[in-house]
């Protein structure tokens, strides 16, 4: 079996998964920035041998991992049949050493964001607003956090669902993937990255949170653009940690 | 390596570098104008230390040194002679911060009153303000501010409500502003009320602050939280005398003590044990020995006119005729300033509004918030179980939201309606919204052969909308401020509805030379209140006046002859009446989208000669000395209570701070940019090495 005649087999037998991607891709409810992360992972084919037999390892790989989808199809929600679909699709057709980090392409062109936000939105705001607390009350500021409220002095600033960071971990996440399939890392590096991505991006909401926090309470008093713009400033200063972390990582290994 | 190449060459051009930067710029100024987009004008709650805004050069500590509270005390002083309230309002400002203020204050006021004089004292100095067109004046007051000199400005911004700015109030000042006005007191139903607005609620607006009329910036006010006790001070004091034996006289909004000096004069004032008293209205109640005063004539003689008021009593309520089926439509509030108490008052209201139909009639029920939803597609009938599905339904609903009412009267005055039922609709809401003059054109647009009776729910209810959607609708207002006034409402609603007092209302003036007669017609007449009518009049104080109608079927009339007349000492209180009712009735007409050159006009011709305050025309003092010679000027809003027994929600969040992530272009395009660069200074770093 070829690699071409497995991805064709696959999107095929996958077409209720194709078919909720364009439907959640036109519903509105997430903005359609997978597709991108989608493109980038198309691009990182290019010069696939698509005639190339499949591996014995990853056929065998594949065709336990198809069983198993057609056993448990029936209990699985779409958006986690969707992202077994694509763990098929990177088991089939994934560059030979970066297949993990193709995989994660993959997996960011789903649309779950927003399912992501509902599911791990507040566990991830929680603790952003209590260490944003820390933070601050380091700065001499004896801010308190009351669930995901910060206060000082009688003042009120909410981090709530559109500031839990999930968005920025996303692209990060995207940035992180696209860097390991460029630079060719394998599995323990792109893992290793993967975690210097989530802590990065982690700390800079919190700092991101306390920074907005001292714009909204009125200790500073900056103009309003200044709130978007501190926060892409805090993210470009995520961006660059993330690639320098990357390129101080093991040489790649070559093909 | 040839795409790295590429970067490495375009990114070392020096317009690429500007070219990210403007690309970054972009960005920012989406982020700039993206909250500004959503903003609305909306009340908010006040975030200590103050909502203020700094001036040029100041520093924050320096703004937090201001006083967040300049108002002091309110003082009411009210005289009530026969009919007739004259009432004067004392504000007290004093400055107990550091840096020279500015302070704004909304207070209600009632519909009736027709403010006719403003005087500013600060320290020995009293300046009496002068009547001027609203730009006029707030160009006076401007200047005056910038010089430095301590100023007041008074502005209308609904007939109800008004706003006061009072400049250049330096650090240990004490500056009092007196308004001046007078009322007609109507009695209905023989009671006589004396009302005085406590506060202003928070009214919902869905217009972005971005492209607001300025004329309606005075809707984002601060409100202190729930159950926060105002700090100024307010006190009351009101003298009764009507010129004729007092009956009863009570007020149970407020703790009072009520001293009759004589049996036709007596004094009331508030408890000291009332320390909020103004965050909701004083109503004072009283009722006369026997009826001489509710039927009568007043005549006034001036240097250029001559003013009359004529009161009719009308006769009793006719006994219950025959009437046909009717179609009920009641339109009702569940946004979010009626959760609670006023939402309970509410249903308990429907509950004896419903009670009171009968088999024959059929009706509906709308509730409305920020959309809207009816019990049926059309009108069902009266049947128990149909009122006990509408009381169910009403039950579902806490209370929350915005308050869309346009969108609501729309869908109530566009509901199918059959061919030989008359309809009525009624509205029952505490009124907070901006949108007065709107729906009152909606209403006389659309109601077709409907009326309209409008139910004034609260402590503290916007009466101008109340009244104003009555008038239109040629129906009643009512006011209810506890659940316990529900029965006698309701009986009250549907015996108006069943016998009107006097329909074909006319009023003849025979050898009595009038004109200037206000109003001009006389809709049907359905509560058991006096005709009342202004005018001017010239020649001899002679003739008579006949009130003529139909009651319960037969021909009524009534006459005075003019000899029986009251005469005013000279003064401008009739004409100031006049002016009053006169601008009332123009204003109706006057809609913000349709703006009535000619009626604005004369409007503003009527404010300017009779020294009265209206949308157009404002008091302005200034004190000549100037004050302040440093630059620093706070501006302060006064901080208003929430009414009695109005929830948080009627404030809403809208401006509880947040701190949202980026938007996911800019962050694609920060990571799509910065990590080439990032990895082109990494090539050079190692390429150095």
């Amino acid at each position: 079996m070829t690699r071409l005649t497995a991805l064709v087999g696959l999107v095929v037998a996958g077409w209720p998964v194709l078919r909720w991607y364009a439907l959640r891709l036109r519903d509105g409810s997430d903005e359609p920035l997978g597709l991108i992360a989608l493109a980038v992972a198309c691009f990182f084919l290019r010069g696939s041998d698509w005639r190339a037999k499949l591996p014995r390892r990853r056929a065998f790989g594949l065709i336990g991992g198809i069983l198993a989808y057609v056993v448990v199809y029936p209990w699985m929600p779409a958006s986690a049949r969707a992202l077994v679909f694509v763990i098929l699709v990177g088991v089939a057709v994934a560059p030979k050493i970066s297949a993990f980090a193709w995989t994660m392409l993959l997996a960011l062109s789903l649309p779950l964001v927003s399912t992501l936000q509902f599911y791990f939105g507040y566990p991830l705001r929680l603790p952003t607003t209590q260490l944003a607390a820390m933070l601050l009350r380091c700065g001499g500021i004896a801010a308190s956090a009351d669930g995901t409220t910060l206060l000082w002095a009688g003042e009120r600033v909410i981090v709530d669902a559109p500031c839990s960071g999930i968005q920025m971990a996303w692209t990060g996440a995207f940035f992180a993937a696209a860097i390991a399939c460029w630079q060719r890392f394998p599995l323990q590096e792109t893992l290793r990255l993967f975690r210097w991505t989530g802590v990065i991006v982690f700390v800079v909401n919190v700092v991101r949170a306390a920074t907005l926090f001292l714009m909204g309470s009125g200790i500073w008093h900056l103009p309003a653009y200044a709130h978007e713009g501190i926060g892409l400033l805090l993210f470009a200063a995520a961006i660059v940690m993330i690639a320098s972390l990357a390129f101080r990582f093991q040489k790649p290994c070559s093909v | 390596m040839e795409i790295a190449t590429a970067l490495r060459n375009i990114a070392r051009s020096t317009v690429a570098k500007a070219g990210v930067l403007l690309v970054f710029g972009m960005f920012l100024d989406i982020a700039q104008a993206e909250p500004n987009v959503d903003r609305t004008l909306s009340p908010y709650f006040l975030v200590k230390p103050q909502t203020m805004s700094a001036g040029a050069g100041q520093d924050k500590t320096a703004v937090r040194a201001a006083d967040p509270m300049p108002l002091k005390s309110t003082q009411v002083s009210a005289v009530v002679a026969g009919v007739i309230a004259n009432v004067t309002v004392t504000q007290t400002y004093a400055n107990n911060g550091q840096l020279p203020l500015e302070a704004i204050y909304i207070f209600p006021g009632s519909t009736r009153a027709a403010v006719h004089g403003l005087t500013l004292q600060v320290g020995e100095r009293r300046i009496v303000a002068e009547i001027k067109k609203r730009t006029e004046a707030r160009k006076t007051y401007e200047a005056a501010k910038a010089a430095g000199k301590t100023s007041s400005l008074l502005e209308q911004q609904r007939p109800n409500v008004f706003q006061m700015n009072v400049a250049n109030i330096l650090p240990g000042d004490e500056v009092r502003v007196e308004l001046h006005y007078t009322e007609l007191l109507v009695p209905d139903d023989g009671v006589y009320s004396f009302v005085y607005p406590g506060v202003v609620g928070p009214r919902y607006s869905n217009q972005p602050a971005s492209t607001d009329d300025p004329t309606e910036r005075w809707v984002a006010n601060p409100y202190l939280h729930e159950g926060e006790t105002d700090p100024m001070r307010f006190a009351m004091d009101v003298i009764l005398a009507p010129g004729v034996a007092i009956q009863a006289a009570s007020c149970h909004t407020h703790v009072t003590k009520l001293v009759y000096e004589t049996p036709r004069t007596a004094h009331l004032s508030l408890d000291p044990q009332e320390t909020n008293a103004g965050n909701r209205d004083f109503v004072f109640n009283y009722r006369l020995a026997g009826a001489a005063i509710q039927s009568g004539i007043i005549l006034s003689e001036g240097p250029a006119e001559n003013f009359f008021l004529l009161q009719l009593q009308p006769p009793a309520h006719p006994a219950a005729a025959e009437i046909p089926p009717r179609d009920y439509i009641f339109v009702i509030d569940i946004s979010g300033s009626m959760h609670g108490f006023p939402l309970d008052i509410a249903r308990q209201l429907m509950r004896d509004l419903l009670g009171s139909l009968r088999a024959v009639d059929s009706f509906n029920l709308l509730l409305f918030s920020g959309s809207n939803r009816t019990l049926a597609p059309s009108s069902i009938p009266a049947t128990p179980a149909n009122i006990a599905s509408a009381i169910d339904l009403l039950a579902h609903y806490e209370g929350s939201g915005s308050t869309e009412l346009l969108p609501a009267l729309k869908e109530a005055l566009a509901l199918p309606q059959g061919e030989n039922t008359a309809r009525t609709i009624s509205v029952i809401t505490d009124g907070y919204v901006t949108v007065e003059t709107e729906a009152f054109d909606l209403v006389r647009q659309n109601l077709n052969h409907a009326s309209l009776f409008a139910f004034g729910i609260g402590s503290s209810v916007n009466n101008y909308l109340i009244e104003g959607l009555a008038r239109a609708g040629q129906g009643e207002p009512f006011m209810v401020s506890e659940a316990a006034q529900g029965p006698a409402v309701a009986k009250r609603f549907r015996e108006m509805i069943a016998t009107p007092v006097l329909t074909r209302v006319g009023v003849e003036f025979n050898g009595f030379e009038t004109y200037d007669v206000e109003p001009v017609t006389f809709p049907d007449l359905l509560a058991q209140r006096p005709v009342v009518v202004f005018g001017k009049w010239r020649g001899p104080k002679a003739g008579q006046v006949t009130l003529r109608g139909l009651t319960g079927g037969k021909s009524y009339s009534q006459t005075l002859a003019l000899d029986q007349a009251t005469i005013l000492p000279a003064n401008d209180t009739l004409a100031h009446l006049w002016a009053r009712a006169r601008i009332a009735e123009l204003a109706d007409y006057v809609n913000l989208q349709r703006v009535d050159e000619a009626r604005v006009a004369q409007i503003t011709d009527l404010g300017l000669k009779y020294s009265l305050l209206t949308k157009y025309t404002s008091f302005v003092a200034v004190d000549e000395v100037v004050r302040r010679t440093t630059p620093e000027l706070g501006t302060v809003k006064q901080p208003l209570p929430l009414p009695a027994g109005v929830p948080e929600d009627a404030v809403g969040g809208q401006d509880i701070s947040t701190a949202p992530e980026p938007g996911s272009t800019a962050l694609l395009l920060t990571a799509a940019l910065l990590g080439p660069l990032a990895y082109l200074r990494r090539r050079r770093a190692s390429a150095n090495v």
